[in-house]
């Protein structure tokens, strides 16, 4: 049955589903995963970094790009799809400054971003864009702000995100572990966005790449040195987490075994 | 003509330079707070002057260029290269039904270290025509600007 509505996109199919925009986001599925998170000061984009063929250079992979100066963006599904967009965004971007001498906020742009994403499921036979994005940034007042679009063109604001390969598990992650006291401490965003890559991805500063934006400072890449200390540091809270557990769980053994002699005695008791 | 503005170019600097902050229309100062200095990026500026609204109009559109360059290449233009796209954007301007009437001065610094030269300053007319040396004028304070230029720039200001 989906065979037959899927070739011309603009054709709703009888249960009402565009089936071109749920193949792109299968493709989306198929990428490389993305973590975006929102701190109070700080947001935070992370990306599983593939591994590259030896002869390769891997500087050339570039998934987490700027927009503008106070706007990132990062991506998963087609790389080639993402680099129109990119385009079209960042002229986007200057196009706006020119004309209301304002730089965009975060908002604008994602809408114009996932208008563009729309536009494409619409009409004239084209495929949709096969990839969902995390856009991040700060807006002209200072609030930090991190919007996801997918390829039907719907976007929303998150606190945290994850899109691509295995986003459902990490979102289930993020939402367990995304606290207030996270929000409030950029150190502690960053080390949450990299958690909830290290839940599908092998650990190790090779495999992410972790950038950060801070108001009024453009958007920096995180040295895999840096990396590793966090990775470190997450190590260690993982190892004393584990002992704690461990431990409950030897003590939690010691008080069946108390119980069973009371239970003797009381009955010896009664006769 | 009446709006002046120069640029002079030092060994590792250059200095731009604008009159008073008026706008005049004949007799009157219009407007007290004109800027005729344009950054185009971080290390390059723009000196433009003529027709008021073609000079901010144009000086916009060339300094989102730029920007807009950076963001897409991830580094910026050189002087040299931000003047000679200029000097296109003028001359393309100029053979349509949109011509701007503005003299410009661009100059910078190069961030590229294997420039020649690193200190880059260039004067753009209205007719599109581009000339670099070491000082530029634009406006009635160009007879006095380029003779003492002339009579008194040394190497290694």
């Amino acid at each position: 049955m989906a065979g037959e509505y899927d070739t011309a996109i603009t054709v709703f199919s009888p249960d009402g589903r565009l089936f071109q925009v749920e193949y792109a986001q299968e493709a989306v599925k198929k990428g490389s995963t993305a973590v975006g998170v929102r701190g109070k000061n700080i947001v935070v984009l992370g990306v599983e970094k593939k591994a590259v063929a030896v002869l390769q250079e891997d500087r050339t992979v570039r998934k987490i790009c700027v927009l503008d100066d106070h706007v990132a963006m990062a991506f998963a599904g087609l790389t080639a799809d993402a680099r129109v967009l990119m385009h079209r965004a960042r002229i986007e971007c200057q196009s706006h400054r020119l004309n209301v001498e304002d730089p965009v906020t975060i908002e604008y742009i994602t809408r114009y971003i996932a208008d563009l994403q729309q536009k494409y499921t619409q009409g004239r036979g084209r495929r949709p864009f096969g990839l969902s994005t995390l856009i991040v940034g700060f807006d002209y007042d200072g609030t930090p702000r991190l919007y996801s679009t997918d390829p039907s063109g719907t976007y929303h604001e998150w606190k945290a995100n994850a899109i691509g390969r295995q986003a459902k598990t990490v979102r289930e992650y993020l939402e367990k572990a995304y606290t207030e006291t996270i929000y409030e401490s950029t150190h502690e965003s960053i080390k949450l966005c990299i958690r909830a890559l290290l839940e599908v991805v092998q650990s190790g500063s090779k495999n992410v790449e972790i950038a950060v934006m801070v108001r009024h400072k453009p958007l920096k890449t995180l040295s895999s040195d840096e990396v590793e200390k966090y990775i470190a540091e997450i190590e260690k809270e993982n190892e004393i987490e584990a002992e704690k557990k461990k431990q409950a769980k030897q003590l939690g053994g010691t008080t069946t075994t108390t119980t069973t002699p009371s239970l003797t005695t009381q009955t010896s008791k009664k006769e | 003509m009446v709006e002046s503005i120069i640029g002079i170019r030092g060994k590792d600097f250059v200095l731009l330079a604008q009159d008073a902050n008026t706008t005049k229309y004949g007799i009157l100062n219009m407007k007290f707070d004109t800027n005729r200095l344009f950054k185009l990026s971080e290390h390059c500026a723009m000196l433009a002057a003529g027709e008021p609204g073609d000079v901010v109009q144009f000086a916009e559109y060339v300094g989102k260029n730029i920007q807009l360059y950076k963001m897409i290449n991830g580094i910026e233009l050189s002087p040299y290269a931000c003047a000679n796209f200029t000097r296109h954007e003028m001359a393309t301007s100029l053979r349509s039904r949109n011509s701007f009437l503005a003299n410009v001065i661009v100059g910078g610094f190069s961030t590229n270290e294997r420039d020649q030269e690193r200190a880059q300053l260039y004067s753009i007319d209205y007719l599109g025509a581009m000339i670099s040396a070491n000082v530029v004028a634009h406006g009635f304070c160009q007879f006095f600007a380029l003779a003492i230029g002339d009579r008194l720039w040394k190497e290694d200001l």
